[in-house]
């Protein structure tokens, strides 16, 4: 392999470096460099989200309409080319799976973990390239054996992204591919957590101490914390359900113990949230810094405010399961240690409105798409308190505005720092700039849709609309509790449409400005973190020679400096430096 | 209870209106539609139209929506706190040639200040929460003089409900006698007690439930699939249980005294809902809870159930 990663070449040329690579497929394909499988999990998750995307649309348009064709689509579906109620339980299932497993958490953790750490550390590449290039290559594999569920008999998964036994435990052969699909996954991101776990703590360039670390790193760090010991319960409980299903134990089956399934799998899956809003916390930390030119605001509160989650994070699981037959003494437990991990995200939001004050703030597409995030996550954390509550969760339990909930922290979170995130870094990756007025057009176009899509679900919660109902005017049904809040499902499903449309910008900007797009300078955002220091993209290898770090990655606007930004390694001279020696002892 | 509660609930729907266009859904629903927006909805009358939350029709139920409405005012209060600052941070600091941003890393004090009055906040909330959930599920089920009982059962994809009979007591059931339309429960005497599939229950009455969820037995291949979860919702009680196999349930409510109106002839209808996917056919599975006078009672279950006095 490559023999140049040891040997410190100072101001290298991309065109020197390139003879010393690996051919085309090592380059590109089963390539062991940091940034080359960041990018991967990118396209991986970018393709999946197509496919969950396309997934939503079809369940929205079952709720609006369950008798009228699919478009483009239906003829994938049954002969009348409507969604039938059992393709309905298909296709929530396998867009819950999607989204979650290939799409969110690759690319938080898969794309920026992999790309960010290393640049942002100081380091030449991961601790083990190998292993994660394995751990990359586990996802397709995954992928494929969950989209294969598709082709065996009786479809795929269908019973919920949750999986519950003893439902799933009858379900068809969809559920096995479901359940080693998610297997894989979990392999994958035990093995990318190792490697970021220890890159953080034995790769770091000198100067860079835990405390100079960005809250990318820092946020990554405790999301990989969390994966490490989350993970194997839940692949111990997918095994033990794949045991019921084919090897006749009856461990949640039969006269087994289906809750025990639901404590195992919400061991992890309650963690799994925090893995999926972690990470784009604290790329929106760096974003919002980096815009507003201004230091964090309360740098130690941001990042022991995670620590904080990641503990509270594992005794929280059974706000899941108040009603499910847990004794209910447990049920005000979890209601109090549920209500306590509500204190840290709430620091954190004061610590982003103290970023933004006194700031000078630029509307950049990324700053954008970091302040939606910003507010977009105040009302999916507000709302979560509804459900934290025992009594209150009696009514709203499995309704739509657990739905609503759920999408204003994973959408108007997660994927808002997702797009934040992808919009910061591209020049990075790819050497070229996003445009800027279509990245300011798909915003928009986002942030309303989005909102007129998942707003709505509160409301038709509140009536105790269920979730996961094929239909809600049924011939079978009675009085019909629901039937008049259609009016409100057509408008959800018009909003989603929209939504989905707006995607193609998105879509269209990447790749168009990979091939098109304006050259990217070093450091586009005049941003502080190391990674800015080098060219666009960055070489194999990174740092030549390994960059010495002096100060955090927050000093925007310092008055030691002419220019609004400080960068990490920059050396002052010995009187400016004194100066900062000084003004950290003040606790600044 | 210090909240006017009238006041808080008509401000926080007032709120949510704004959100959407709701005269245009409300026309469609069939309900007479609001006048105009806001206006209308704090006027009560206009509050009620609004599918917010559905008519109370259990003694319990008021508690859950005040709890509903305190969260909803504290959160409405703080996200408007929020976006308040954030707007005006947005507008006040947006870039301007020349500006430098202030070189501020924290502020101690302060970060002290919000995060305790919010953790104060958090732990008044949950204390605010105890009494309805023990009053909804911790209830010690023994208390009760002369409850109404009632055997639930739930399967792929129906509800089935057994009232004792005459002689107040259940009759043992074997999956083994399970036959579709005929026996569908698999009573050692099918003619013993009463099964339906409404949930007929009186006004002013503790009523206990057993809730049972069942296979479904195959006479033929003499095998019966496996019970699944299922969950016993029905959102005019503010109440939710889920049905674990094997592991059957006792759950309570009483129906609200004045839940049969004058205009409802001694019974109404409410819809149950299963709201725990159970499988393909989970959103077909739905009955009617029948709130009934007395007379009607007598009549629909074939027995006075107050003198049988029926036990688990
Ligand atoms: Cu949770
Ligand atoms: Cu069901």
């Amino acid at each position: 392999m490559s023999t140049t990663t040891s040997t410190p070449h100072v101001g290298e040329t991309h065109a020197e470096h390139e003879h010393h690579e690996p051919g085309l497929i090592g380059r590109y394909i089963f390539s062991k460099d940091h940034k080359v499988i960041g990018v991967q999990f990118l396209f991986t998750g970018l393709i999946f989200l197509i496919l969950g995307g396309l997934l939503a649309l079809a369940v929205r348009w079952r709720i609006a309409w369950p008798t009228s064709e699919v478009p483009l689509f239906g003829k994938m579906l049954d002969d009348a080319g409507t969604v039938t109620g059992s393709e309905y339980a298909v296709l929530f299932t396998m867009h819950a799976s999607v989204m979650i497993f290939f799409v969110i958490i690759p690319i938080l953790v898969g794309t920026f973990g992999n790309f960010v750490i290393p640049l942002h550390i100081g380091a030449r590449d991961m601790a083990f390239p190998f292993l994660n290039g394995l751990s990359y290559w586990m996802m397709p594999l995954a992928g494929i054996i969950i989209l294969f569920g598709f082709f065996v008999e009786g479809g795929a998964a269908a019973a919920g992204w949750t999986s519950y036994p003893p439902l799933s435990v009858i379900a068809s052969n969809g559920q096995t591919c479901w359940c080693i699909s998610l297997i894989l996954v979990g392999t994958s991101s035990i093995m990318g957590s190792v490697n970021y776990i220890t890159t953080i703590i034995k790769m770091r360039a000198p100067g860079m101490t835990l405390h100079r670390m960005s809250l990318t790193v820092w946020s990554i760090f405790i999301t990989s914390i969390l994966v490490l010991f989350g993970t194997p319960v839940l692949t111990s409980a997918l095994i033990l359900q794949i045991l019921d299903r084919h090897a006749g134990t009856t461990f949640f089956s039969h006269d087994g113990q289906p809750l025990l399934y639901q404590h195992l799998f919400w061991f992890y899956s309650h963690p799994a949230v925090y893995i999926m809003i972690l990470p784009a916390m604290g790329v929106v930390s760096d974003v919002l810094s980096v815009f507003a030119r201004k230091p964090i605001f309360g740098y130690r509160a941001m990042a022991y405010s995670m620590v904080g989650i990641s503990g509270l994070g594992y005794i929280v699981w059974g706000h899941h399961m108040f009603q499910s037959g847990m004794n209910p003494a447990l049920g005000t437990t979890f209601m109090i240690s549920t209500m306590l991990i509500a204190l840290p995200s709430a620091v954190k939001t004061f610590n982003w409105l103290g970023t933004l004050w006194g700031g000078n703030i630029q509307f950049t597409t990324p700053m954008l798409n970091a302040l939606a995030f910003v507010s977009m996550f105040v009302i999916g954390g507000l709302s979560g308190i509804f459900m934290a509550a025992t009594p209150v969760d009696i009514h709203i339990h499995d309704t739509y505005f657990i739905v609503g909930h759920i999408h204003y922290v994973l959408f108007g979170g997660s994927l808002f720092g997702v797009f934040a995130g992808v919009a910061f870094w591209f020049p990075k990756m790819f050497g070229r700039m996003l445009n800027e007025t279509l990245g300011k057009i798909h915003f928009i176009g986002t942030f309303i849709t989005f909102n007129c899509t998942f707003f709505p679900m509160h409301i038709v919660g509140a009536a105790g609309m269920p979730r996961r109902y094929a239909a809600y005017a049924v011939e079978q049904g009675t009085t019909n509790t629901w039937a008049h809040l259609q009016p409100y499902n057509e408008f959800m499903t018009y909003s989603a449409l929209a939504l989905g449309a707006f995607q193609i910008l998105l879509f269209v900007n990447i790749f168009w400005s990979i091939f098109a797009g304006k050259k990217a300078p070093r450091n586009p955002w005049n941003a502080n973190t190391l990674e800015w220091t080098l060219p666009s993209p960055p070489v194999h290898g990174n740092f030549f020679p390994i960059p010495e770090v002096y100060r955090g990655p927050y000093e925007y606007s310092s008055p030691l400096v002419a220019e609004d930004y400080l960068p990490q390694s920059r050396k002052l001279d010995p009187e400016a430096e004194e100066k900062e020696r000084r003004m950290e002892a003040e606790g600044h | 209870m210090a909240f006017n509660m009238e006041r808080l609930r008509a401000a926080s729907i007032a709120i949510l209106m704004l959100a959407i266009p709701a005269s245009r859904l409300f026309a469609q629903a069939g309900e007479p539609a609001p006048r105009a927006g806001a206006a209308v909805a704090l006027a009560p009358s206009g509050a009620a139209a609004i599918p917010l939350m559905p008519e109370i029709i259990s003694t319990y139920g008021a508690s859950v929506d005040w709890l509903f409405y305190l969260i909803l005012g504290i959160t409405l209060f703080m996200m408007i706190l929020v976006f308040a600052l954030f707007l005006l941070f947005v507008v006040k600091y947006r870039h301007q040639e020349g500006r430098r941003a202030k070189f501020v890393h924290g502020n101690t004090r302060l970060e002290w200040i919000w995060t305790s009055a919010t953790a104060a906040v958090l732990l008044w909330l949950v204390f605010e929460q105890r009494d309805t959930w023990n009053e909804i599920k911790q209830k010690d089920l023994a208390t009760f003089e002369n409850p109404y009982v009632v055997r639930v059962f739930a399967e792929q994809f129906g509800w089935h409900f057994l009232y004792p009979g005459p002689d107040g007591k259940f009759e043992p059931s074997d999956e083994k006698d399970i036959f579709p339309g005929i026996n569908p429960l698999g009573l050692k005497d099918p003619k013993a007690d009463k099964y339906s599939s409404v949930l007929m229950v009186p006004e002013n009455v503790p009523v206990i439930c057993e809730l049972i969820s069942l296979g479904k037995y195959d006479q033929e291949s003499g095998k019966s699939t496996l019970p699944v979860l299922h969950s016993f919702f029905q959102p005019n009680l503010r109440f939710k249980q889920d049905l674990v196999p094997f592991h059957p349930a006792k759950i309570w409510f009483q129906i609200l005294p004045g839940t049969l109106r004058s205009q409802d002839n001694g019974e109404r209808k409410f819809e149950i809902a299963c709201a725990e996917l159970c499988g393909l056919g989970h959103y077909t599975m739905r009955a009617d809870l029948q709130v009934l006078s007395e007379e009607k009672l007598k009549a629909g279950i074939g027995y006075d159930w107050k003198t049988a006095k029926g036990k688990f």
